[in-house]
């Protein structure tokens, strides 16, 4: 879009043509910081659950005085015969689309609106198992609200999930795959996502502009570049607890969330996890930030690689903290691979609650238990 | 088939046809409400009827 913006500054300076777009990003917020970053100044509607239907963007169109569509992914010379055109007006107004119930909810009814529904989808899937667009847009409910207060544990994994069903019924909708991919292994991306947001926070603040906050920090699997193959890095560093002697945080004082992305593993392909681990505040956990980081260690089964054994979650500077930690490692499985398989893996954290006022030094195993799509 | 349920029929025909395949030149672009960016507000490529509209559909990735 910037190359369009830049070629058309003049005329829409001059009023003569009104630029406008429509994401279907699940966090459209970064929409945002990017326009302001290419000091794109035109509105944006936000379309997360695909009411358009569209399959693949970007797409371009010039659409007349009158709101018909007079060309698609238009050439220089055709915004120029479109702008010397006075079109007809159409016989006829289009009807405005009825939304079904849930779609209207999840637009207007705001936060409090999602649990109706993702229970409105839900039960349309179960009314018809081939409604691939209550799939894809169950999945955009729940990753909604998994980044909100009322989130519950699982509802990122049942997103993935949801828009894993969406894409096996329709597998050349790319919007339904770019949900994936956005959180998915290097292997499957087709680009990083948001790599940019650095960037374009830096160049404002260069501007002396602030870059506006986003709703969610993309993370990890979102800021990745594609790789074309699996790459394995060999670690230096030995495994931290092989004989499991830490004692484990059997409370437990952490909150800990795993999720595969996809949600089931072609067999010879990759799947990158994700795990999260924040204090749980009910038992007014907090991090203890006076020892040392949390570490990660996965060992991939035999035949199973892992891109990176150990992991390191720096900690921040004060001394106490809360702050979610999170974690994301990819694993390769092997061509022969069926059924299930549990990969073990453990995180160690120092860890202190204020209830007693103990700090602990604690071993937290997250298994992860994946599935082939062989299995299905 | 009763006229009411024929018209839940259709309604329902009508929420569930793929707009994807209506946005082809000579036809005009679906007016359905979407919240916007700026402030979360109803807004509509109707909003613009009178001039000559760029739209993109686009993503910031």
């Amino acid at each position: 879009m910037p190359g369009w913006h830049d070629k058309t500054k003049t005329l829409q300076a001059e009023g003569r043509l009104q630029m406008l777009g429509i994401v279907q990003e699940q966090h459209p917020d970064r929409t945002r910081l990017f326009m302001q970053w290419k000091e794109m100044r035109w509105p944006i509607l936000v379309d997360s659950l695909d009411l358009l239907e569209v399959d693949v963007v970007p797409l371009t169109f010039l659409i007349d005085e009158h709101g018909v569509i007079r060309y698609t992914r238009p050439t220089d010379d055709d915004l120029e015969q479109f702008l010397a055109t006075e079109y007809a007006a159409p016989a006829d107004e289009p009807t405005r689309p009825v939304l079904a119930r849930a779609e209207d909810r999840y637009l207007w009814g705001g936060q409090a609106a999602l649990d109706d529904v993702v229970e409105e989808l839900t039960g349309r899937i179960e009314d018809d198992a081939g409604d691939a667009w209550a799939q894809f847009r169950l999945g955009v409910a729940l990753r909604r609200r998994y980044d909100s207060v009322d989130r519950r544990a699982e509802d990122f994994q049942k997103a993935v999930a949801a828009w894993g069903h969406a894409l096996a019924l329709d597998p050349n909708q790319y919007i339904w795959r770019r949900r994936i991919q956005q959180y998915g292994p290097r292997l499957d991306k087709p680009y990083p996502f948001y790599d940019w947001v650095g960037e374009a926070r830096a160049t404002l603040e260069a501007r002396g502009e602030t870059p506006p906050a986003l709703v969610v920090e993309p993370r990890g699997a979102e800021f990745a570049a594609p790789s074309k193959e699996f790459v394995s890095r060999a670690s230096e560093i030995v495994e931290p607890d092989p004989e499991g002697r830490i004692l484990r945080d059997d409370a437990p004082l952490i909150v800990q969330e795993s999720v595969v992305v996809p949600g089931v593993v072609e067999p010879g392909g990759a799947v990158r996890v994700h795990l999260v681990f924040r204090p749980d505040l009910d038992k007014k956990a907090h991090w203890n930030n006076e020892v040392d980081d949390l570490i990660v260690w996965v060992t991939p089964p035999p035949g199973w690689r892992v891109d990176q054994a150990h992991h390191r979650v720096a900690v921040p500077r004060e001394p106490v903290s809360q702050e979610l930690r999170s974690v994301e490692f990819e694993l390769d499985s092997p061509e022969g691979f069926h059924g299930s398989v549990t990969v073990p893996a453990y995180a160690l954290y120092y860890i202190c609650e204020d209830v007693d006022g103990t700090c602990l030094f604690r071993r937290r195993d997250v298994p992860v238990t994946l599935t082939s799509t062989t299995a299905r | 088939m009763s006229r009411i349920a024929l018209t839940v029929t259709l309604l329902g025909l009508f929420a569930a046809t793929a707009s994807g395949s209506e946005l082809v030149v000579g036809r005009s672009f679906p007016t359905v409400e979407l919240p916007s960016l700026a402030d979360g507000s109803r807004a509509s490529v109707k909003d613009y009827r009178g001039k000559k509209l760029m739209l993109h559909v686009w993503a910031s990735w």
